[in-house]
Parts: structure tokens; C-alpha cells; sequence
């Protein structure tokens, strides 16, 4: 028999029980939606932090004083912008800056903003961030070692003082100092905790020195290195050099904490892949559900249609083309289910995506391997279930079958 | 010879007794002939027409149809022979229910794989008066336009022989007389028919009777 005559047939007899076929599609329905949804929220999630936190740069380490764990590292003093010069001499670093942050109101004309973070850094800041400037210039050397009053603002904090003119070349008022603005940032987006596009970056001499409360020591340094594959060895020298230069005894823990950014990206992208896993194998569960009911309906199926499938086979029906028939029959359902399903998941991944990007940025899509593997699933499915059925109904006798009532 | 049976046998198996339904069965008909088997139930005239009818197979014997020994065929070559040499029809019509008539008729060209088979299944609905019930479902239709249905799924074929298993049993007097009326008209056309009946009535109108007993031919 053709295909397409026992695919008719097939559809024939899924709209002479159409509540019934609609049910037994429910349950693809749902495991497909909820399968697509959270691969594709789970993605989504993982691309995320993945961003966040390489935008802090994965060549590079951060330093911060304190223990691991200790949420207040101002209460630790002893990390100064001398280590930071000390950690430049070893191999493989290629920029170090210290970070001193800050907060203070800014002023300029009428104009104020109190929502801009301070950052107190040296020229190779800019290189550790990955930022770039969009106009101007980012300070030099000299004028950290002079203590000048120059700032490179965030596209944000420059919107807010300036609105829609260049910053460049203006002046602006921190706590009553008056600095010369001479950059302004890229903007890179907001990043939840930070938004690095309302900062005023200043020398961290100038932060430290000139702008209260007046300090030695920085809330962190953070080290370039040229090579990604270097940063387990420099973070090894550094707390060899940052042991000795805080002379600390053997018996004394670090009062410093060194963070390899790879690896802390390495852990999230190693947890964010879990809970996809996890949560995709909960929604592979409810399809494996769908796919038990639909194998039922099929066994019910066969049974009260005995005599059809008899009356075929006395017509000359043979056990292939029974087989064909109701194997298809299960096919259909579960691609329905299946064609459904993507839609669904596509709807519960917008209303996720639209809910979680109150808080964070996150751009959901359905990805063509998401797609493929929906339709893929629903093969399977319709297959394994279909298929014990479908050998049950070919296999009947003819003269059994006749008999049944 | 259309039909050649020789010392057909078959045992069905009821859990702790063995059931007899066909003994030595030897059986020719011509073609064109128009025979009645009777006998009354459980006598193996229903195991006969099964046999005859290549839904079963005997235990042992032969069964040559135009020249074919079909007894020790496959599943699927039964199925063939099925589908190309023989026409069924049956007591309770066995028309499926979701399908209208013209989609009735073309179920067995459709096993077949032919190409635009509603064309020959309208023809022989329209050739037996049915023309206007097409696209009629088997319950809009009367026991008698139901089998006529029955019969143009047989014909549709163009069987070597067709098998008609009491096909008066689900039907009245009037209507039981059309269609065995019709039954002989294709017979007087050419067509080997064969009848399954236990009343007599109807077994009189056949030339040739062959009565059946415990699983043996008697006359």
C-alpha cells in the first residue's frame, strides 16, 4: 500500500476519535515544551554568565584582601599599591592595577549624580576590563605619580552629568574637587551587582590621597597576564611574594585571597551545564510519561479494532501493511505532539526569558539543534511506543480476528 | 478445475481436547459453477470455507487453486491470494464502519496498490445499483444495500471465486431473496460462487450442493 493512502488512513482514524488522539497528544505536548524550554532557558542562563564573567577578562587575577569567604574586605588594610608594583616583576604578568573604590555625589553645574561607583586605578586598568574608550584618552603614568585630577567616565555617569553632549574637555565636581574629564568608556552593559558603564575612573593616587576618607591601602589589585595557561603559576608567585612582603609566619593565613577568573568561569559554566542537564532530564521524564500513554492508548487501540484489522486482512492486508498502518498512526500523534510542543516550549521559554530580564539581560532563542532534537524525540517516542502495538495488531489471525465482536 | 482439494485436514486444539473440524476432505468445482456447502454448525463447513478462503491453512492435504498449490504458502502469499483471487462476503458484512461505500469498495485495490482505484469502485457500485449511495456510511445504509456493498468490495477484484459465508443470515426474507438473486446473476456472467448457508431454501437454488457432517463431505 502507498504511504500516503496509509497515512489517510492513519489521519482518518485519529479524527474519528479526535478527543482521544488530542489527550494521547497532550502528554508529547507537554514533555516537548518542557524539554525545549528548559534546554533553551538553560542555554540561555549559561551564555549569561558566561558573558558576565567574561567581560571581567579571563586572563586575569584579582586580588582582594581578607580570606576567602570574609564579605567585608574593608576590615583587612593590609593590601597597598606598593604589592601591586611588586607583583609587575613577576613572569608572565603583563599589567597589574590596583582598585580602590569609591562613592561620593558629582556635580556638575546643576546637574548631580550619586550613583556612580569611584574607581581609583592605575593606566592598565582599562586592559584588565577589556574596556575601551570611545573619545579622549585614558590617563597616563605620570599623572597617577603626580596625583592629578583628570577622570574617564562611563557612558552612563556622562548621560546623567551631560546628557547628549561630549563630555570630553568638561569639568566635574567630586566632593567638591574639580577634575577635567578626559575619556569616556564604551558602554558595556549592566552587569547585575556593578554596572560599569556609571563609573568615574580616576588615578589611584588621587582617589587614595585627595578624596576622603583618606587611605594606603586598595579593595583589590587585579593582575593581566599574558597567557591564560600561566595564571595557575602567577597565582602560586604572587602569594609566594604577597606571604613574604606582609610577613606573615608559616603558622599565619593568607590576609589575601587570590581569584583566577578562568576558573571561577570555568565552575559556573560547569554548574550552569548541570542544571540544564538536570532540568532537561526532569522534562525528559514527563515525555517518557507521554510516551507510556500513548502506548497504552495504542494497546486499547488494537484491541477494539481487532475486527477491522481482520476484515483488512481477509481483504488481503498483510502483516506490513498493518503494522504500517498503526505505526504511523503513532507517528502522527506524537509529531503532532511534537510540532505542538515546539510552540509551547518557545512560549514558556519567551514568558522565562521575559520574566528573568526584569533582573538580568538575557537573550533566549530557539536554537535549530533545540528543534531538531524536538523532532527528533518525537521519532523516538512514537517509534518505541508505537511500534509493541503495531506488531500485536500485524501479528493477529485473520480467522480470530473475524470472530471478534 | 478452479478449486482442488485432496485430503484436507484440520485440528483445532481447545486446551485438553482435540477438535476435528475437517477429515480427509476431498472437494473439486468447476469454474462457473454456482455451489451450496451446507450443513449444520459446527459440522466444519465455516473451517472449510476458511480454508477455502486462504485465512487458514490445513494440517496436511492439498489445496489447488487455478493450478496452484496454496496450502503451504506464506502468510504474506496467502494474504496475495487473498487480495487477487478471491471475493468475500460475509454474514454480518463486515464493512468498516468509519469508511463510506465507494471507500468500503476500494480497500482491497488499496492492498493492492493501485493507482486511482475510486474510478473501478464507483463503476461496480453503480453495475450493482448503488449509484446513489456512494458516499453513504454502512449504518445510513439497509442490511440489503449493505451487503450489495459487501459484494462489489468481492467483485471489485475480479476474483477467481467468490465466497459468500451465509450471506442471507443478517437480512429478511425479501432482502435475502435479492441478494441471492444477485449471487446468481454473476454467476450466469461467468463467476465461480460459492454459498455457505444452513437453510435449505437457499441452498435449492444452487445447482450443486455439497453437504458437510463431522468434518466429511456426504454427498
Amino acid at each position: 500500500m502507498l504511504l500516503w493512502t496509509t497515512l489517510k488512513i492513519a489521519l482518518a482514524s485519529l479524527l474519528a476519535n479526535k478527543l482521544r488522539s488530542i489527550l494521547t497528544m497532550l502528554g508529547v505536548i507537554i514533555g516537548v515544551g518542557a524539554v525545549i524550554a528548559m534546554l533553551s532557558l538553560g542555554t540561555a542562563f549559561g551564555e549569561v554568565i558566561s558573558g558576565q564573567i567574561g567581560k571581567l577578562g579571563t586572563n586575569v587575577l584579582y586580588i582582594r584582601p581578607g580570606q576567602r569567604g570574609m564579605g567585608m574586605v574593608t576590615m583587612v588594610q593590609t593590601l597597598i599599591p606598593e604589592d601591586g608594583e611588586a607583583i609587575l616583576a613577576i613572569d608572565g604578568v603583563r599589567a597589574v592595577s590596583p582598585w580602590a573604590m569609591g562613592s561620593g555625589e558629582i556635580k556638575v553645574g546643576n546637574r548631580n549624580t550619586n550613583s556612580a561607583i569611584l574607581t581609583g586605578a592605575s593606566p592598565a586598568f582599562l586592559l584588565t576590563q577589556n574596556y575601551d574608550l570611545v573619545r579622549g584618552r585614558m590617563f597616563a603614568d605620570s599623572e597617577v605619580r603626580r596625583q592629578a585630577r583628570v577622570a574617564v567616565i562611563g557612558p552612563k555617569t556622562a548621560k546623567d552629568l551631560f546628557g547628549l553632549r561630549n563630555p570630553v574637555g568638561q569639568t566635574i565636581k567630586i566632593r567638591g574637587i574639580s577634575f577635567d574629564v578626559i575619556g569616556l568608556l564604551e558602554a558595556k552593559g549592566d552587569l547585575g551587582r556593578f554596572n560599569p558603564d556609571d563609573q568615574v575612573i580616576l588615578p589611584y593616587t588621587t582617589a587614595m590621597r585627595q578624596l576622603p576618607p583618606r587611605r594606603d591601602y586598595v579593595q583589590a589589585i587585579v593582575i593581566d597576564a599574558f597567557h591564560q595557561e600561566d595564571l595557575d603559576q602567577i597565582s602560586k608567585d604572587v602569594t609566594t611574594l604577597l606571604r613574604r612582603r606582609h610577613r606573615l609566619q608559616p603558622s599565619q593565613e593568607n590576609d589575601f585571597d587570590v581569584q583566577n577568573m578562568a576558573q571561577v568561569l570555568a565552575i559556573f559554566q560547569s554548574i550552569s551545564l548541570g542544571l540544564t542537564f538536570f532540568l532537561g532530564t526532569i522534562a525528559a521524564i514527563s515525555l517518557v510519561v507521554g510516551g507510556i500513554g500513548i502506548m497504552n492508548i495504542m494497546l486499547a487501540t488494537v484491541a477494539e479494532r481487532t475486527r477491522e484489522i481482520g476484515i483488512r486482512k481477509a481483504l488481503g492486508a498483510k502483516g506490513r501493511d498493518i503494522l504500517r498502518q498503526f505505526l504511523i498512526e503513532a507517528l502522527v500523534v506524537t509529531l503532532g505532539g511534537g510540532v505542538v510542543g515546539l510552540g509551547l516550549g518557545w512560549a514558556l521559554m519567551a514568558v522565562g526569558a521575559a520574566i528573568v530580564s526584569r533582573w538580568v539581560e538575557i537573550s533566549a532563542s530557539l536554537q535549530w539543534w533545540v528543534v531538531a532534537m524536538s523532532v527528533a524525540i518525537s521519532t523516538v517516542v512514537g517509534l518505541v511506543s508505537g511500534l509493541y502495538p503495531a506488531i500485536r495488531a500485524s501479528r493477529l489471525d485473520p480467522v480470530e480476528a473475524l470472530r471478534y465482536e | 478445475m478452479i478449486i482442488k482439494l485432496r485430503d484436507i485436514s484440520k485440528t483445532y486444539d481447545m486446551g485438553d481436547t482435540k477438535v476435528e473440524a475437517l477429515r480427509n476432505v476431498c472437494l473439486d468445482i468447476e469454474a462457473g459453477e454456482l455451489v451450496a456447502v451446507v450443513g449444520a454448525s459446527g459440522s466444519g463447513k465455516s473451517t472449510l470455507m476458511q480454508i477455502l478462503g486462504c485465512l487458514d491453512r490445513p494440517e496436511c492435504g492439498q489445496y489447488i487453486l487455478e493450478g496452484r498449490d496454496v496450502a503451504g504458502l506464506s502468510k504474506n502469499s496467502l494474504a496475495e491470494v487473498r487480495n487477487q483471487r478471491i471475493g468475500f462476503v460475509f454474514q454480518s458484512f463486515n464493512l468498516l464502519p468509519r469508511l463510506n461505500a465507494a471507500e468500503n469498495v476500494e480497500l482491497p485495490l488499496l492492498y493492492r496498490g493501485t493507482r486511482h482505484p475510486r474510478k473501478q469502485a464507483e463503476a461496480i457500485l453503480k453495475r450493482l445499483g448503488l449509484g446513489d449511495r456512494m458516499h453513504h456510511r454502512p449504518n445510513q445504509l439497509s442490511g440489503g444495500q449493505a451487503q450489495r456493498v459487501a459484494i462489489a468490495r468481492a467483485l471489485v477484484t475480479n476474483p477467481a471465486i467468490l465466497l459468500a459465508d451465509e450471506p442471507t443470515g443478517n437480512v429478511d426474507t425479501a432482502t435475502s431473496q435479492e441478494i441471492i438473486a444477485l449471487l446468481k446473476d454473476l454467476n450466469n456472467e461467468g463467476l465461480t460462487v460459492l454459498i455457505v448457508t444452513h437453510e435449505a431454501d437457499i441452498a435449492a437454488n444452487c445447482p450443486r450442493q455439497v453437504r458437510i457432517r463431522d468434518g466429511q463431505i456426504v454427498e
